[in-house]
C-alpha cells in the first residue's frame, strides 16, 4: 500500500514537498511524529498497557529472585 | 522400459528463490541421479551479489533468462520440467493462455511457495495457472483445493495437482533434547518487525540479560538479521535495531552478545533458541534445536504477525509465556503439529513422480500417488 501511495501522483508530490526549503522540515517533523511508535492508539490501550505491566512484573521477579541467589 | 532422464529447470532471482533452487536440485538429484538440473537465473527480477552468486552456484553453471527465453523454456520443449518458488508476472501471464497451457511438449510448471507465509492468500492465486503447486502446512493444501483447483471435467482432470512440501521443511531427522544440552549457548533470533516498538525491543533485551545473568556459564547471543547499515533498501526495514538499543541500556552481562554470524553458523553450538516471530523457528525444527516462541512481549497488541503466528503455531508446543522462557522451559514439538507442517524427506522423488504423471498422456492421468512414509510422519 506504502509503495503503491510512493508511486502515486499525491505521494510523488508529497515527496517533493519534503524537500522543499519552507515546508520540508515541518513536514519531515509531521511524518515522523506520524510514524512513533505512540501514533497507534493501541499502544495506549488499557488491555496493552495491562499486558505490558504484568509482563514487567514477571521479569522484575525474577530479577529479583537472581539477585537473591547470587 | 527405461524412463528418459528428465530435463528440468529451477528458477531463481535473489536469495531465498536461490537458496530454494540450491535445495531442490540436491532433492532432485538424490532422488534421480541421471535427471539434468539446469540453474537458471531470471533476469529481469535479479537481485543477487556476486557474493550470493560465489557462495550459493561456485562453479557459476547457470543460464540466464529474460522474458523472451522464459517464454522458449516454457514453450520449446527443452525442458521437462520449471520448478520455481516464485511464480513470475511473465510466467503467469504465459501460463494463463489457453493456447500455451494445451500446446504438446510445454514444460510443466510446479511451483513451490516462497517460504513460511503468514498471509498466503496472494501465493495462492498467484499460482492457479501452474500445472502443480506444492504447498504447507496441510491446512493450505486444503484450502487451496477448495478455493483455486479447477474441478475435473471429461476432458480435463482437475488441475493444478496439489502436492504438500518445501525443501526447507523436510521433517526433522534429530529429535529435540527433552532437557536443556549440558554445553552449548543460547540464541535469539531477532526479527526485523517484532516486536514493533522500541519499548517492546528494549524488554526483550532486558529479558536476554537476565537469562544471561541466571545463566553465567552459557552465552546468551542476539542474532541479528543483519548489521544495522545493511539491508536499507530492504521491504522489512527495521526500525529500531538491537545494537542501538543495547547502548541504552547501561549494565548488560558480559556474557550477552550480538552476532550477525549466518544461521548455520549459529546452530552449530545452540542449546536452545529463542524467537518470537521470526522463519527461524522452523530451522531451528529442522535441525533438532529445542526451541521456545514468546509472543507475550510488550505491545503485542500492536504488532500484525503476532496472530498468524499464533495460527501456524498453535498446538506445536513451542509457544511459551514470559515465565517458562526465563527459567528456559521448553517442550518437544507436538509430532502431529510437525507432520502438519513438515513433508517427507522424499520430496524430490514426489516432484519426479508429479512430473511423471503431468507428462503422461491425457486419459492415462490419475492423481499421482506418494511413496508409504515412515508411520511416525503419518498422522
Amino acid at each position: 500500500m506504502i509503495k503503491n501511495l510512493k508511486n502515486s501522483f499525491l505521494g510523488r508530490r508529497i515527496h517533493r514537498l519534503s524537500r522543499d526549503p519552507l515546508f520540508g522540515a515541518p513536514l519531515r517533523a509531521l511524518a515522523r511524529l506520524l510514524r512513533h511508535d505512540g501514533a497507534n492508539p493501541a499502544y495506549w490501550s488499557r488491555a496493552n498497557r495491562h499486558h505490558n505491566r504484568a509482563q514487567r512484573a514477571a521479569l522484575a521477579r525474577f530479577e529479583a529472585d537472581t539477585g537473591n541467589q547470587s | 522400459m527405461t524412463r528418459r532422464a528428465p530435463r528440468i529447470l529451477l528458477l531463481f532471482s535473489d536469495d531465498s528463490t536461490l537458496i530454494f533452487a540450491t535445495r531442490m536440485r540436491s532433492l532432485l538429484r538424490d532422488a534421480d541421479a541421471p535427471a539434468e538440473i539446469v540453474m537458471g537465473a531470471y533476469l529481469p527480477e535479479t537481485a543477487l551479489s556476486d557474493r550470493q552468486l560465489r557462495q550459493f552456484i561456485p562453479d557459476g553453471r547457470y543460464e540466464i533468462l529474460d522474458k523472451p527465453a522464459l517464454a522458449e523454456a516454457l514453450m520449446g520443449g527443452r525442458y521437462a520440467a520449471i520448478v520455481t518458488s516464485r511464480v513470475y508476472g511473465h510466467l503467469d501471464f504465459l501460463l494463463s493462455k489457453a493456447l500455451n497451457r494445451q500446446k504438446a511438449g510445454r514444460a510443466r510448471v510446479i511451483a513451490f511457495l516462497g517460504g513460511l507465509d503468514f498471509f498466503p492468500h496472494r501465493g495462492m492465486r498467484n499460482r492457479r495457472n501452474c500445472d502443480a503447486v506444492y504447498l504447507f502446512p496441510r491446512s493450505t493444501c486444503d484450502r487451496f483445493r477448495n478455493t483455486e483447483v479447477r474441478p475435473a471435467t471429461p476432458e480435463l482432470a482437475a488441475w493444478p495437482h496439489v502436492g504438500f512440501g518445501h525443501p526447507a521443511f523436510l521433517y526433522p531427522r534429530k529429535t529435540p533434547a527433552a532437557s536443556l544440552p549440558e554445553t552449548g549457548d543460547i540464541y535469539f533470533f531477532t526479527q526485523a518487525l517484532s516486536p514493533s516498538t522500541a519499548r517492546a525491543r528494549l524488554h526483550m533485551l532486558r529479558v536476554m540479560a537476565a537469562i544471561a545473568r541466571r545463566n553465567p556459564d552459557r552465552t546468551v547471543w542476539i542474532k541479528l538479521r543483519h548489521l544495522p547499515d545493511e539491508n536499507t533498501r530492504h521491504l522489512h526495514r527495521e526500525r529500531h535495531d538491537y545494537p542501538s538499543l543495547a547502548e541504552q541500556v547501561p549494565d548488560l552481562p558480559a556474557n550477552l552478545k550480538l552476532t550477525a554470524c549466518t544461521m548455520d553458523q549459529a546452530m552449530r553450538n545452540a542449546a536452545l533458541g529463542i524467537t518470537c516471530t521470526s522463519t527461524a523457528a522452523i530451522d531451528l525444527l529442522r535441525e533438532g534445536v529445542p526451541t521456545i516462541i514468546h509472543l507475550d512481549y510488550l505491545d503485542r497488541a500492536l504488532d500484525p504477525l503476532v496472530a498468524p503466528m499464533q495460527r501456524l503455531f498453535e498446538h506445536s508446543n513451542l509457544i511459551r509465556p514470559l515465565e517458562d522462557l526465563l527459567h528456559l522451559r521448553f517442550a518437544p514439538p507436538d509430532p502431529g503439529w510437525l507432520s502438519r507442517m513438515f513433508c517427507p524427506p522424499d520430496l524430490g522423488a514426489d516432484v519426479l513422480r508429479v512430473l511423471d504423471t503431468l507428462n503422461a498422456p491425457a486419459r492415462r492421468q490419475t492423481a499421482p500417488r506418494r511413496k508409504k512414509t515412515p508411520a511416525a510422519m503419518q498422522l
